[in-house]
């Protein structure tokens, strides 16, 4: 028999035996329904029931689903799982039921409603006939249709035409039956806890100098480093907890911006961090907490590393996250445009920078191509029916009194363009624009407020 | 100017008593250019005086995708924190241009900042009040903006490869159609003036 091509790796003598030859295990179900669970509490659970078996799905709000068919050999019998789950229950003060069946959602339907095991696959559309509908955890509305129709038990539901089910109660409702009875596969996605990282570098007395406290945040940033990059992580955001004596603890979260398992990286915005931190006492210990830790993305690095022309740059998140340390989170924004008439509401800061249009991360070469050709031209400042607008905008509208030597002093170059909006929000504007020339010959943008009955002038942009 | 234009890289400072005599339209054609066409650079605005404000920019044909706005509103160290995230903008090396807006510098950071322009190949401006013209300054263009009848003068205290020079400007912002109540300029004197 003629062998499909395949390279052999240097060192491999053979092609490895096809999975697919080898015996599996027949696939049996625990469901664990537990009524009154709280979403931390269920992970909880689901970490520890990882011991048990490596396929562990979770059915939030209140049930996990655990594939046992490999682990029964291993834990001596169904017995024994079943009396290490118990006894962790108890531990834990859970009240839980729990159901064995050849498939994951007969077992979950099962233990739903309470009922006892069903262990051969030939008894499961009679065990699941008698099923209430409300244990399918199908959408409200699918089940009132169904209740309309006559339809009360899951058996009612096997028994309808199955082209009919799937135009009246959409594709997932037949499946889902076909899944319980096993005659589809039912994929699932193992439950994967999170990972995090922390460490601790205790002093020795209490310590006030940051030359000191910066050498063991570097020590702990390098221990983080090599964790990483064991596990080929990398991580979005860092807690330093700086921990006095006798008082709460300074914690200082950085955000990296652009995931990084880089040391030096992590270490640049920590030592940025320092640079302006004031901490209300000594330091007794320093502490380094990541969040989500991710698998690591690589990037594409150049064929010519020597040429600086392509050699990749850093990206504009870093530059964000670097400036982040120093500035507010706030105060770095980018800018967008918004769909409104009123002058102050026709702009939107862009805080996402991450994911938002503002660039960060963006490879720049292949958004240079695309936005040139495919954005249509910039409207000209001079074109008709765009009316002027100034460079600078005020935060908020000056009265004019106050701001540039008063009303007497400025001169009207051009306008009025009125401007009336708002009045849906309950923020009714009414206002006239003008162009106006200043004694010390600055062009302001002024309007008149209509709404107020004096009339008053106020300054809200300046043509820089 | 030498080669018609901005320079490209390095440190510019353009001295204004106020803002609003022109001294951001002067750029703004130039600035556009960056954010299309060949460009791809995003342009840093470091402790503007006030909002930039972006229908405005768009209008005037800015990539507003590339625009990055850091406001200083504690300004509890003073400039230098307006100086260090200017260096590291200008450092960073993807940045077309950094904007910034300062009081008084000293003359040690207008160094590190004319380096760091050219080290990150990024055209930085500097935005500072008048009496600065009496300090020597490594920068590339030195210029002062100041109103006369209505005009705004634009003298260039120091031009590297050139001559200083004076130079007359009107700007005016118009409604459209509103030609009847004064006189209405021509048009190439919003562009670059060719100095």
């Amino acid at each position: 028999m003629a062998q499909p091509l395949r390279a052999l790796y240097p060192g491999e003598t053979s092609l490895p035996r096809q999975p697919a030859l080898s015996p599996r295990p027949k696939r049996l179900w625990i469901a664990v329904h537990l009524p009154k669970i709280e979403g931390r509490e269920l992970i909880s659970l689901a970490c520890w029931a990882r011991k048990i078996t490596p396929l562990v799905s979770l059915e939030p709000p209140e049930a996990l689903v655990l594939e046992v068919g490999g682990s029964l050999k291993l834990w001596g019998g169904l017995d024994s799982i079943g009396k290490a789950l118990d006894r962790e229950l108890d531990r834990r003060r859970l009240t839980a039921h729990l159901c064995t069946a050849p498939t994951a959602l007969a077992a979950l339907w099962l233990a739903r409603d309470g009922r006892e095991d069903v262990l051969s696959a030939e008894r499961l559309p009679g065990c699941l006939g008698t099923l209430p509908l409300r244990v399918t955890g199908w959408p409200q509305a699918t089940r009132r249709l169904l209740k309309k129709m006559g339809i009360r038990t899951v058996g009612d539901c096997l028994r309808l035409p199955r082209d009919g089910l799937v135009r009246r109660t959409g594709q997932r409702c037949l499946d889902d039956l076909d899944r319980s009875l096993g005659q589809q596969q039912d994929f699932r996605a193992a439950f994967c806890p999170d990972r995090r990282f922390s460490s601790v570098v205790e002093f020795q007395e209490e310590v006030a100098e940051p030359q000191v406290i910066a050498e063991a945040g570097v020590k702990l940033i390098l221990r983080l480093a090599e964790a990483l990059h064991r596990h080929q992580a990398q991580i979005e955001s860092c807690r330093y907890g700086f921990h006095h004596l006798r008082r709460p603890a300074t914690v200082v979260r950085i955000d990296q911006v652009v995931p990084t398992h880089e040391s030096r990286k992590i270490a640049d915005l920590f030592l940025g961090r320092l640079e302006t931190l004031s901490l209300p006492a000594p330091v007794t210990a320093l502490s380094l907490r990541t969040g989500k830790i991710a698998p690591m993305k690589g990037l594409n690095s150049t064929l010519f590393p020597a040429c600086p022309e392509i050699a990749p740059k850093t990206t504009l998140g870093e530059l964000i996250a670097r400036l982040r340390v120093r500035f507010g989170a706030e105060d770095i924004h980018g800018l967008g445009l918004a769909e409104d008439h009123r002058p102050e509401a026709a702009w939107s800061k862009v805080e996402d920078l991450r994911s938002g249009s503002a660039a960060a991360g963006r490879v720049p070469d292949t958004r240079g191509g695309l936005s040139a050709g495919r954005r249509p031209a910039a409207p000209q400042a001079t074109a008709p029916g765009c009316p002027q607008r100034p460079l600078w905008l005020l935060p908020a509208p000056v009265s004019v009194a106050d701001a540039d030597g008063g009303r007497g002093r400025l001169r009207l170059e051009s306008g009025p363009e009125r401007i009336e909006a708002g009045w849906w929000e309950g923020l009714d504007t009414s206002r006239d624009y003008y162009v106006a020339r200043s004694s010390r010959g600055r062009r302001l943008w002024v309007f008149r407020d209509r709404c107020s009955g004096r009339g008053d002038w106020y300054l809200h942009g300046v043509f820089g | 100017m030498p080669g018609g234009g901005w320079p490209a890289t390095g440190l510019t400072e353009i001295l204004t008593e106020h803002c609003g005599i022109g001294e951001l339209s002067l750029l703004m054609p130039a600035l556009a250019h960056l954010g299309q066409g060949g460009g791809t650079g995003c342009i840093v605005w470091i402790a503007p005086p006030y909002i930039p404000y972006a229908p405005a920019l768009h209008s005037q044909g800015i990539d507003l995708d590339r625009v990055l706005v850091v406001h200083d509103r504690t300004g509890a160290r003073g400039n230098r924190d307006v100086l260090w995230a200017m260096e590291q903008a200008l450092r960073f090396g993807s940045c077309a241009a950094v904007l910034a807006w300062t009081r008084s510098v000293d003359q040690a950071p207008l160094r590190r900042l004319q380096l760091a322009a050219e080290a990150g190949q990024c055209w930085a401006v500097l935005f500072r009040p008048p009496d600065a013209s009496r300090q020597r300054s490594p920068a590339v263009l030195r210029m002062r903006l100041t109103v006369t009848g209505g005009q705004t003068r634009i003298e260039i205290l120091k031009c590297r490869g050139g001559r200083p020079g004076t130079v007359s400007i009107r700007f005016e912002d118009r409604y459209p159609g509103d030609a009847g109540r004064g006189r209405r300029t021509a048009g190439p004197h919003r562009d670059v003036p060719d100095l």
